[in-house]
């Protein structure tokens, strides 16, 4: 499909995810350029010949970077954004097609399927952790540096 | 030492258990609830605020001067409502910064209660639906699912949007997938142009425990293991409904071949 076309889908298919979990207007566009992101790192990673668990990993990565971001700018939790973002990236193709193999009896392609799914969806777990846990501890040593046992501070 | 503006303690208690309320009702991550209350209580002048939060409720002490003041507040998470995260978050803020006088923070926030959804079903349902269609067409669908896909998605809604609030949220996810994958088959059957995976695969899509999983991750990051293994605990449920779903309408359509 013409990249043109998946840009659009893309960004399209994350805003309207953006509007299902509630997120508010004025951010909904930031969710669909995000989402767009995500979708193109991983396409182009995956090409690249990176395993789709991998290229997930590196896309939840800049997904949760771009959302700290986006979070910042626009004073809103990093959810709105890192929730919408990560939707492309969900292993759809995978899920279905292992439900399919084991409704089917097909259980060793399903078991390696299933697998394969629960790999990618760990891998955009670990993407999220990795990026918010470097922001979280960079957060930390600045507001530790100003103020000293100020109760607890978590990220914004 | 005088609480800001005359205020009595019970009255901080009171803001508190509004904003709490209203942040946990919505969705909001554990450790937001714990900061914001804590920032709101220092904000009204409180010595010291200790705030506890689960998923299913607070429980909050204020001291001042020789008082104590402790509650509990039973809630829990009634839906998502990142708008209304987003408002209180404001709010609290406005108060630290003194811009809010805590009479006007507690009339802000009891407006923010009865306000309307930020989008009404039918945008809903048609985000839905383009949602369903555009993922149904990037992951390995042709333009002919384009509208088929965009149909099913309003039976799902339609079924999501009913039994949300009378099951847990992963029921209601395990019946929207179970519907919505029946529509998908009724569709593919009717033409051989249509691909069945693809629009499958736009139903499960929008149905994804996004905000789950970022909260999830994001209470872990915080340090709140117990919070975040609750959340995580609810993320792979509502995954395994859309799959158990999705399973059931297989196994049905294939007995019926």
């Amino acid at each position: 499909m013409n990249l043109l076309v998946q840009l659009v889908l893309s960004f399209v298919g994350a805003t309207t995810a953006a509007v299902l979990f509630t997120v508010p207007r004025r951010s909904l566009l930031w969710c669909g350029a995000l989402g767009s992101i995500a979708w193109f790192t991983a396409l182009g990673l995956t090409q690249k010949g990176l395993a789709p668990a991998a290229a997930d990993f590196v896309a939840a990565f800049v997904v949760a970077v771009g959302a700290e971001a986006c979070a910042r700018l626009q004073q809103t939790p990093v959810p709105c954004f890192a929730a919408p973002g990560v939707i492309p990236l969900v292993p759809g193709i995978s899920a279905y097609r292992a439900m399919y193999a084991l409704v089917n009896g097909q259980y060793p392609q399903g078991q390696s399927l299933a697998f394969q799914t629960f790999m990618m969806a760990a891998a955009i777990a670990a993407g999220l952790v990795l990026a918010g846990s470097i922001y979280h501890a960079v957060r930390r040593s600045k507001t530790d540096l100003k103020v000293e046992g100020s109760g607890t501070v978590a990220g914004g | 030492m005088v609480l800001a503006d005359g205020l009595k303690l019970h009255e901080v208690a009171d803001l508190l258990t509004l904003a709490g309320r209203l942040l946990l009702g919505a969705g909001a991550e554990i450790f937001r609830v714990e900061e914001t209350l804590t920032r709101m209580g220092h904000a009204c002048g409180v010595e010291s605020v200790d705030v506890l939060c689960t998923p299913t409720g607070i429980t909050y002490t204020l001291v001042h001067d020789t008082e104590t003041l402790t509650r509990v507040v039973a809630t829990r998470i009634r839906g998502l409502h990142l708008a209304t995260v987003v408002d209180v978050n404001a709010i609290s803020r406005g108060l630290e910064a003194g811009e809010l006088s805590p009479q006007r923070a507690a009339q802000a926030l009891e407006r923010l209660k009865s306000r309307p959804r930020q989008y009404p079903v039918v945008v809903a349902g048609a985000a839905r639906g383009l949602s369903s269609a555009c993922w149904a067409l990037l992951l390995g669908g042709t333009w002919a699912d384009f509208v088929p896909a965009l149909l099913t998605a309003f039976p799902v809604h339609f079924v999501h949007d009913r039994t949300a609030r009378l099951m847990p949220e992963f029921l209601a996810i395990f019946l929207a997938s179970l519907v919505g994958t029946a529509a998908a088959m009724a569709m593919a059957a009717m033409s051989p142009a249509l691909h069945r995976g693809a629009l499958v695969i736009g139903v499960i899509i929008p149905l994804v425990p996004g905000t789950a999983l970022t909260g999830a991750v994001r209470n872990l990051i915080a340090g709140d293991l117990v919070s975040g293994v609750t959340v995580a605990a609810d993320a792979l449920l509502q995954a395994a409904a859309i799959a158990a779903g999705v399973a059931c309408t297989l196994a049905i359509v294939r007995g019926q071949l």
